[in-house]
């Protein structure tokens, strides 16, 4: 996937209220928030090849708090994402839009997972969200993005872990990372 | 030139070997990891000021610092000025000629290091396209440039008047004495500064203020939660010295424990809370909040100070002139206070019972914004937080515990007050109201802040250095109270959480300095909290943990601990080697998959040939027929001999099983050469016929732990089998163990409770089971659990009846 995917996803429709202004030049650092001691401000995807499936499944977790607060900004209204489903299903509609994988072959040639809604589901302290897509047959890296709550909050970190033949291959998406690449 | 190749052949192996001894004691022949291996030669050799069980030595000393501090809080233009007394008393054994005093404001000039070191965290411009900043950050940048932001150290003087030579470093400040400090003698100086209070909604600092244009009062309200507000000593201690480390705006900070005597001047119609007691209650308080404070002593449920009501008529205006508020506080390592015209103020006494201190106010502060939320349950969990802690460790020492709301920060800690973020949410009818993850999260996080109160504000662990001596020991204690507040609400605390980010790549040991960590969340709080729970429910029993858990936290009460002191009493009080459990979670990054690769089924040869040669035959028999000769008798085919069965010779009648006198003589002598004992063992393995079982197991994730085994049983018994961790102890990759039962084993499971953390389920099974992933379970479940349903919407549903079908049709 070319960059430029990346910036069709960031364009997607339900926007965040904290609008995003385009630059063109970026001369300065930014006051990235202090953090208190609560606050974790992290979420975790897993991304697994799953062989029995014959699907790419992708598996989103983030802590319900953080996810509920990231949904009322950026949907502009307060949610309610134990409470509601309607509220799950919006929030779960702007992590997609902030997600996006590219497989590459061993030919160097990309494409763009198809990656298709599955559901959510509320486990503890945390929101699951759910997508998969077929596996492709070769596959030799995998580029990522992910911006789900980094676009409102600069210090959410967010950590990938693509599951590949009983191997882990970690991305950390924090300070200004927002699309990253693996080999697997 | 051969000779050239030689010597550098030379130099770069003498290179290398200084590079091994640098590193201490090496396995430098083949592959052996010992996991085992004492700490010792990694942990501070023991001395007289921190012993080698893990409590303070005999020479232990700490500093004392006492503050006088009177300052005026500036409404309009959001300024703090004033001066601190400080006296300084040096009970370490070393001369001091200078002292170290931190100045967290300076954090926020421009300048710091903290924020010239700061990386961009919008989308990469490098890409051709335009990069992304978001209104917020860009607000950030201009405040940045706008805002006079940092320390104004006006003068330093010492007690006769003298001016002090002060440098400032960053966020740090030398002052150079006019003569060397001794041990035990004091020095007393003044401070006369100012600084701007940062605005709370822009950098979302732990301290600052938080504006409310939209209230009736002309202009707009402001609440200040007033932190790391005056120049504060720098610890000086045995293991580091001065630990003055520039504050980068992680990593906390540790401080000495001192006496407070603060006089806070702030406009006469704000509600001020703060560490401490409040001096002057005659002079700031109505005699009704006085009374009402009395009620509150002994009241069943908290009653307000300020009611709503009153909160709401004091915020619809302003006054012009002041008040002075002084609290005072004995043997605390910081202060910390709020002040507002919004505040509501409600309290409940909370009674220890042969405690030193028996009664403890426990009290909370909140704007309308935090509403019902915080009066159903602030004060209360407050409380519920201080039995439980108190419990595990000792008594609550100080005379007030509070939780003070101020939106833009998540929650942070002071000695006796919390600064908490959860509010309500207004709707356009002017109600307000929270969901159920908002009130969840008001209850976790003011747990956790109150639990601070505890660690690192009174066992003084140095946040800065080792952030998981707080916040990991603090995460596993709120885990304890807030499943003891309801254990129906999934808190979330369980080991399996921490699998993910174990086994990712991007990661550092927990024993890692504060600044350098990765990912601070699961490092210093999750991590070191699932271990420390791991220790308590699976590695040494409750029992055990408890009680050297409150050894360490009653050693260190009002003193200061390190890492190695807390590993060195856990071990000391509880009789149990846990080095291996330390260097493997807190020294390393492993994670935990244990996995049973196979199981052998035995049984005893008796060595009587009659039973044994037997039991072969049977064996043999057992083994599936010949494909070909079942073919060949499916088509009908019959062998020579099935046709001719009227010749057989002794060999059709007898097979290599046949049992004859030989064998049973050599049985006999067998029997009559072997001592009584053997004889017995021997008669009793043969009479008992028990099941040899064989697990094979290895050790994928390289942490070494216990092996916790579920048998299940041919007639559907179930039987746990703990192995302790040191079964690895002579090879952490494979072992096997030998069980043996009286039941015929059916199947094996590893951590059936998923107490372990273990990353890798399906190789937890013998025989192995497929384990659907989480997609594959929610399919089949059809599209998720219950929870997460509206219930209090559904609920509200009618019924319908066969009428409304056939309206509806």
């Amino acid at each position: 996937m070319s960059r430029t995917t990346s910036l069709s996803i960031l364009r997607a429709r339900d926007r965040p209220r904290t609008a995003l202004l385009t630059l063109l030049v970026v001369l300065c650092c930014l006051v990235p928030s202090l953090g208190a001691a609560h606050e974790q401000k992290t979420a975790v995807t897993r991304i697994l090849f799953n062989d029995s499936t014959g699907n790419i499944e992708v598996m989103h977790r983030f802590f319900i708090h953080d996810a509920e607060h990231a949904a009322g900004v950026v949907f502009g209204k307060a949610q309610n994402l134990m409470e509601s489903a309607d509220s799950r299903k919006l929030f779960s509609n702007y992590v997609m839009n902030r997600f996006a994988i590219a497989a590459e072959g061993s030919r160097g040639e990309t494409t763009e997972l198809n990656l298709q809604y599955v559901g959510e589901e509320i486990e503890g302290q945390f929101l699951w969200v759910y997508q998969e897509a077929r596996q492709l047959q070769d596959v030799n890296a995998l580029s990522v993005i992910h911006v789900a709550l980094r676009d409102i909050w600069p210090d959410q970190a967010n950590l990938v872990n693509v599951e590949k033949d009983g191997q882990i291959y970690s991305m950390s998406f924090a300070d200004s990372a927002e699309s990253l690449r693996v080999e697997l | 030139m051969k000779r050239i190749v030689l010597l550098i052949a030379v130099i770069s192996t003498l290179l290398s070997s200084s590079v091994l001894l640098a590193q201490g004691i090496q396995q430098t022949k083949g592959s052996y990891q010992d996991k085992f291996r004492q700490l010792d030669e990694v942990l501070p050799t023991p001395n007289v000021y921190r012993n080698a069980s893990g409590q303070p030595g005999h020479q232990y000393w700490q500093q004392e610092v006492d503050y006088e501090i009177d300052v005026a809080l500036d409404e309009d233009a959001q300024r703090i000025s004033g001066t601190e007394t400080i006296r300084y008393q040096n009970n370490s054994p070393d001369t001091l000629g200078y002292l170290w005093l931190q100045l967290d404001q300076n954090r926020f000039r421009s300048d710091s290091i903290g924020n010239m070191s700061s990386t961009f965290t919008g989308s990469s411009p490098d890409s051709g396209s335009p990069a992304r900043i978001s209104l917020g950050q860009l607000r950030a940048l201009q405040y940045s440039e706008d805002a006079e932001l940092g320390y104004e150290i006006n003068s330093v003087r010492d007690s006769s008047g003298n001016d002090l030579t002060h440098t400032i470093v960053g966020t740090l400040m030398r002052i150079d004495l006019a003569r060397s400090l001794n041990s035990g003698q004091a020095v007393e100086f003044e401070i006369d500064y100012a600084y701007n209070i940062v605005n709370g909604d822009v950098l979302r600092p732990r301290g600052g203020y938080e504006y409310f244009p939209d209230d009736e009062n002309e202009g707009g309200n402001y609440l200040f939660a007033i932190s790391q507000w005056f120049p504060r000593l720098v610890a000086y201690t045995d293991y580091e010295g001065w630990t003055n480390r520039e504050f980068l705006g992680s990593g906390e900070f540790t401080l000495e424990f001192g006496d407070y005597e603060v006089s806070l001047t702030v406009p006469s119609d704000h509600i001020v809370a703060a560490t401490g007691e409040l001096q002057n209650a005659n002079q700031v308080l109505t005699r009704e909040q006085r009374d009402r404070l009395q009620e509150a002593e002994t009241a069943d449920r908290p009653v307000f100070i300020v009611t709503p009501e009153e909160a709401l008529e004091n915020e619809s205006e302003g006054v012009d002139d002041t008040k002075t508020w002084r609290f005072a506080a004995e043997n605390v390592r910081d202060f910390a206070w709020g002040s507002s015209r919004k505040f509501i103020w409600d309290a409940k006494g909370h009674h220890q019972e042969g405690a030193d201190q028996e009664l403890v106010m426990a009290m909370s502060f909140y704007p309308k914004e935090g509403g019902t939320l915080w009066s159903d349950l602030s004060t209360e969990v407050v409380i519920h937080t201080l039995e439980v802690y108190s419990r595990v460790s000792f008594d609550f020492p100080y005379p007030t515990a509070i939780s003070l709301n101020a939106g833009f920060v998540g929650g942070m800690e002071y000695p006796m007050i919390t600064f908490n973020g959860p509010r309500t949410t207004l709707h356009d009818d002017g109600s307000r109201t929270y969901s159920l993850a908002e009130k969840r999260f008001l209850i976790g996080v003011v747990i956790h802040e109150v639990g601070h109160f505890y660690f690192p504000m009174i066992v003084n662990s140095d946040e800065r250095q080792w952030t998981w001596m707080d916040e990991g020991i603090n995460s596993y204690l709120d885990s304890i109270a807030s499943r003891e507040w309801d254990a129906e609400i999934p808190w979330g605390v369980e080991p399996r959480y921490i699998v993910d980010y174990m086994v990712s790549q991007t990661q550092v040991p927990i024993m890692t300095q504060s600044d350098s960590v990765l990912r601070l969340g699961p490092n210093a709080y999750s991590k070191p909290a699932t271990a420390i729970n791991i220790l308590r429910e699976t590695i040494m029993g409750r029992e055990l943990f408890d009680f050297a858990f409150k050894e360490y936290s009653r050693q260190w009460e009002f003193k200061r601990p390190t890492p190695a002191d807390f590993f060195r009493t856990m071990e000391e009080a509880s009789g149990i080697d846990l080095d291996w459990f330390w260097r493997g979670w807190f020294y390393t990054t492993d994670h935990v998959d244990i996995s049973l690769n196979r199981v052998y089924e035995m049984r005893m040869d008796t060595q009587d040939p009659d039973i044994d040669y037997a039991r072969q035959r049977e064996t043999e028999k057992a083994l599936p027929p010949s494909l070909y000769n079942q073919r060949n008798r499916e088509e009908g085919r019959q062998t020579w001999v099935e046709r001719n069965p009227d010749i057989r010779d002794f060999y059709d009648d007898n097979d290599q099983f046949t049992v004859t006198n030989k064998e049973r003589n050599a049985y006999n002598s067998f029997l009559e050469g072997l001592e009584d004992w053997e004889r017995e063992v021997l008669d009793r393995a043969v009479s008992e016929d028990l099941n040899y079982y064989i697990l094979e197991l290895s050790n994928e994730g390289g942490l070494v732990m216990p092996v916790i085994l579920e048998m299940e049983y041919a007639d559907g018994s179930k039987e746990e089998i703990r192995l302790p961790a040191e079964i690895w102890r002579r090879n952490a990759t494979q072992v096997k163990k030998l069980i043996v039962s009286e039941n015929e084993l059916r199947s094996v499971a590893i951590d059936p409770m998923q107490e372990t953390a273990d990353a890798d389920i399906e190789n937890n099974y013998y025989p192995r089971r497929i384990i659907p992933s989480r997609i594959e379970s929610f399919k089949s479940e059809g599209g998720g659990s219950l929870i997460g349903r509206d219930v209090m919407q559904d609920i509200k549903t009618q019924l319908k009846t066969d009428e409304d079908d056939e309206q509806d049709n």
